[in-house]
């Protein structure tokens, strides 16, 4: 037998007696998604923008960019509704575009002022921005620079965390399986640990800034 | 056990009081604490009536993803993997995130012995690590440390800094950026498992989770094998219920799942990523009869809660798991001379009643309260059981301790021979006997 | 394991039937009132009196064995279970003063007794009809106000004790009738927190006793209340003898003392 084998072999089966699994989820899904959204994140300390169209989500990006007096910002890739909206709106703004979605060095990507990503699904129930693991990806933009604009498609909002795990092992969704990582943001990064303090930003994005459109 | 003093002991009551409001304020509402409970509960028992099977189907899922589980059997054995790990990958320096179970293992001592560095990223453990000392609280390693104690460590080890906690934090995010973009392995634990899709979550308000399963080229995940759940729902689930156990929070800042190295196909990520799964004990617990222990989810809800933790501290609790669920968990794990751990609670039930998995922890402890003891600890409760069965005895013994009891409470404490009229004397003056009883014989209505 | 006098007895002495309609409640005074307390004893018999009941004292009664059972002295605990149904033999109805008691025989007593399966019987019966004494009024009687009962104080407080609260899981009965009485009933800060008797953790760990104790009496002191109210028997001999060891001016009253009238609130 091999090691495994037999440490696997020595966990007793059948010492305890699993009950029926409780029907339904434990909360009832949110009355009002986009609203519960974006109150969750508000809690969680992420400043949070709710706009109509594309067109409305590239320009409010583009003006957090600016407004925070940053000259660059880093670009994951954004699809196509977005991408054309951004480069037009940056350029009016003089907001120089430099592409860091995931697969460039992270070292490339640390210098960064902003960061200005599209989140590829998220939960209404717990505030969650979802980015999956994929080459273009906002993963490193939503970890290294200090300001981190996450474009949210309302049609890409699930209500609940059961929704979440149910749309991963979806195949026609993610033909692969679930993505290698996973990464929920529910707020800035944030700390209580001097004196209980809370301070933004410890190793991640200290401004997290929300823009819900569609 | 002794209790916390002067700063310490205010420190402690102000982080628990703050842990407790936040609890209070977002996860409450019995109904829904409970809705949360019986599912997590079932989730879990139906892991641990299968643990080797689900295990198996964690590990293939794993591996089909191109990642490494390893199997310890004990804490040795889980450092020599990480070890050997470590020196394949030419690692000078390792990030870690926090972790019980490598606190458990004692891992740190391990990696620095064999000439590697390893860097706490947490901010609460950086602070410790530097200062040489024991975490002072699982969700606040450093809470008993002051701004001004911090700001001159960070100022003795990098440069000088204003004793203000944005500051203090700032310094921090430099050094630990440095650390991160340079290190090559990266060391989180788990906090929980989803066997059917080979799946882990790890959870921080920081973000220090992330950047270790992130950026370094190998990412070694340690986890007890309690830790597992069957499916990936299951993982969602408990993923919102330990923030809002924890901080009320229906999710922290940080979520990470992880079902592979990330950085070999899809962009930012490791590319090793290895999965260490833990026995040390765990699997003989599973067997007698503390096995819920094994569904604690090291929220800290009992801590928080508890009226002899918040007025001790986790230092005296001998060990790393601190409270309540360290009371119960310490000897199974450390052996016997743990046991007076299980005394030292006034069986209260808080504990329960706040844990988010519904533990019994005061049924364990009443029962480890039952575990054999010596030859004294039969004779002097088979003296109290004849006396507080028989009525003639029990009033004699009353008549005895009248003037006993008068006689004692005139000392100062100090001068008292030692008993549990000495113990009952620290803050109290012992009662009076009346005279008569309460109970009278034959005929007892009046009293 | 040797028999207890009287056991085996059909004979048992009964007191004589009510002369109503209700069962004669049988009273568990608990060891501690009938060593240290007869006021809370008297107490809790002028609070049933005063509901036209007729209220006895088995007269054969002791104690229950709470403090053996948490140390966890098994055999010894088991000793004093025997002897107490055998001291309740009969009762149709048991009303105690105290909540970690009565908690104590309803979930120990029937299973530690499991060896002995005829006693385990008689345990369960009893069992099912001990109650504590604002349970026992609120819940089986209905009460939800007392009349002609002055006010314990003009301002006072009440700590939920562990066994009332958590263990039988009471939250309504003894607020409904304290609320009934005059008098302002102020909310006791971090009311839920233990005031560190917990029975064997009294003497086994006098340091954090001690501290829990001034904790619970800084508290209630904060409330401004003259009064505090206590339900549980221990959580009452602790906190009194503490707040007499420190010299309090807030004086400690047991809930069955707040609940009768005149004569009974000794």
């Amino acid at each position: 037998m091999s090691h495994r084998e037999s440490f696997l072999a020595r966990l007793p089966v059948g010492r305890v007696r699993p009950p029926p699994r409780p029907s339904g989820p434990a909360l009832p899904p949110p009355q009002d998604p986009a609203g519960e959204f974006l109150r969750r994140l508000d809690e969680g300390g992420a400043a949070v923008h709710r706009v109509d169209g594309a067109e409305a989500a590239a320009a409010r990006a583009v003006e957090i960019v600016r407004r925070a007096g940053a000259e660059r910002a880093g670009l994951a890739e954004l699809g196509p509704e977005l991408e054309g909206p951004l480069r037009r709106a940056a350029a009016a703004a003089g907001l120089e575009l430099v592409p860091a979605g995931d697969g460039c060095d992270p070292a490339a990507v640390e210098p960064l002022p902003a960061g200005i990503t599209r989140a590829e699904l998220a939960v209404a129930q717990t505030g969650a921005l979802v980015q999956v693991a994929r080459p273009g990806g906002g993963r490193l933009l939503s970890l290294l620079p200090p300001l981190h604009v996450a474009l949210v498609c309302v049609q890409d909002l699930l209500p609940a965390m059961e929704d979440l795990a149910a749309a991963l092992v979806d195949r026609s969704r993610f033909p692969e399986g679930p993505p290698p990582a996973v990464s929920l943001i529910g707020g800035p990064s944030k700390t209580g640990d001097i004196e209980a303090v809370i301070v933004l930003g410890v190793h991640g994005p200290g401004r997290l800034e929300v823009v819900l459109w569609g | 056990m002794p209790i916390e003093a002067g700063r310490r002991a205010r420190a402690l009551a102000e982080f628990t009081a703050r842990l407790r409001a936040l609890r209070a304020k977002g996860f409450s509402d019995p109904r829904e604490v409970e809705a949360f409970r019986r599912r997590a509960r079932a989730a879990k028992l139906e892991y641990l009536s299968r643990p080797g099977y689900w295990l198996g189907r964690l590990a293939e899922r794993v591996e089909a993803a191109g990642g490494r589980v390893h199997f310890a059997d004990d804490a040795g054995e889980a450092n020599r993997i990480v070890l050997d790990i470590c020196r394949r990958a030419g690692a000078g320096q390792v990030v870690k995130g926090k972790s019980m179970t490598c606190e458990e293992m004692e891992l740190n001592p391990v990696l620095e012995a064999a000439g590697i560095q390893v860097s706490e990223t947490d901010l609460g453990e950086f602070i410790v690590q530097l200062a040489g000392e024991p975490p002072f609280h699982i969700l606040g390693p450093a809470m008993h440390k002051t701004r001004q104690e911090i700001a001159e460590l960070f100022s003795r080890h990098f440069e000088p800094v204003d004793p203000e906690p944005a500051a203090l934090t700032r310094l921090a995010r430099k050094v630990l950026r440095r650390r991160f973009l340079s290190a090559r392995v990266g060391i989180t634990g788990v906090n929980a498992a989803a066997c059917d899709t080979g799946t882990i979550a790890v959870i921080t308000n920081e973000g220090n989770g992330r950047f270790c399963s992130t950026l370094p080229p190998v990412h070694i995940a340690v986890m007890g094998l309690e830790k597992a759940v069957p499916t990936l729902s299951d993982l969602a689930l408990i993923s919102t219920l330990l923030p809002r156990a924890s901080l009320g929070w229906p999710l922290s800042a940080y979520v990470s799942w992880i079902s592979g190295p990330a950085g070999r196909s899809a962009g930012a990520g490791p590319r090793e990523f290895h999965l260490v799964i833990l026995d040390n004990g765990r699997s003989r617990i599973l067997e007698g009869p503390y096995w819920e222990i094994l569904l604690c989810l090291r929220c800290a809800s009992c801590l928080n809660h508890c009226p002899v933790y918040t007025t001790c501290g986790g230092p005296n609790y001998g060990w790393v798991y601190s409270g309540p669920m360290g009371a119960v968990l310490t000897p199974l794990l450390r052996g016997r001379e743990h046991d007076h751990l299980a005394h030292a609670s006034t069986l209260c039930g808080r504990c329960r009643q706040m844990c988010p998995m519904g533990i019994d922890l005061p049924g364990m402890l009443l029962r480890r309260r039952q575990e054999p003891g010596g030859a004294f600890k039969y004779l002097l409760p088979r003296l109290g059981a004849e006396i507080l069965s028989r009525r003639g005895l029990f009033e004699t013994a009353c008549r005895l301790a009248r003037p006993a009891a008068a006689a004692l409470e005139r000392l100062p404490r100090e001068a008292l021979p030692p008993g549990p009229w000495r113990a009952w004397r620290m803050g109290r003056r012992l009662p009076r006997v009346p005279r008569e009883r309460a109970v009278k014989p034959e005929g007892g209505e009046e009293s | 394991m040797p028999p207890l006098p009287g056991e085996g007895e059909e004979k048992v002495k009964m007191p004589p039937p009510a002369s109503n309609r209700y069962p004669r409640p049988a009273v568990f005074a608990t060891c501690l009132v009938d060593a240290l307390l007869p006021a809370v004893g008297r107490a809790t018999l002028a609070v049933l009196r005063a509901r036209g009941l007729e209220p006895w004292l088995p007269p054969r009664q002791v104690c229950c064995g709470q403090a053996l059972y948490k140390a966890g002295h098994l055999p010894a605990a088991r000793r004093v279970a025997r002897a107490w149904v055998e001291a309740f033999r009969g009762a149709e109805l048991i009303v105690s003063p105290s909540g970690s008691c009565v908690a104590h025989v309803r979930h120990a007593l029937p299973e530690l007794l499991s060896p002995w399966p005829e006693l385990a019987r008689r345990a369960r019966l009893l069992a099912a009809r001990t109650w504590e004494l604002s349970q026992f009024l609120h819940r089986l009687l209905g009460v939800e106000g007392l009349e002609g009962v002055p006010a314990p104080a003009e301002r006072f407080t009440y700590h939920p004790s562990c066994g009332l609260h958590r263990a039988l899981g009471e939250d309504e009965a003894p607020y409904r009738l304290l609320d009934s009485l005059p008098g302002r009933r102020l909310e006791l800060p971090r009311a839920e927190q233990c005031c560190g008797f917990g029975g064997p953790f009294a003497v086994t760990h006098p340091e954090v006793s001690a501290r829990l104790l001034g904790d619970k009496l800084a508290a209630a002191r904060s409330t401004g209340a003259e009064v505090l109210v206590v339900g549980d028997v221990g959580c009452f001999l602790h906190l009194s003898c503490g707040a007499a060891r420190r010299g309090e001016t807030m004086r400690i009253v047991h809930l069955a003392q707040a609940l009768a009238r005149g004569e009974g609130r000794g």
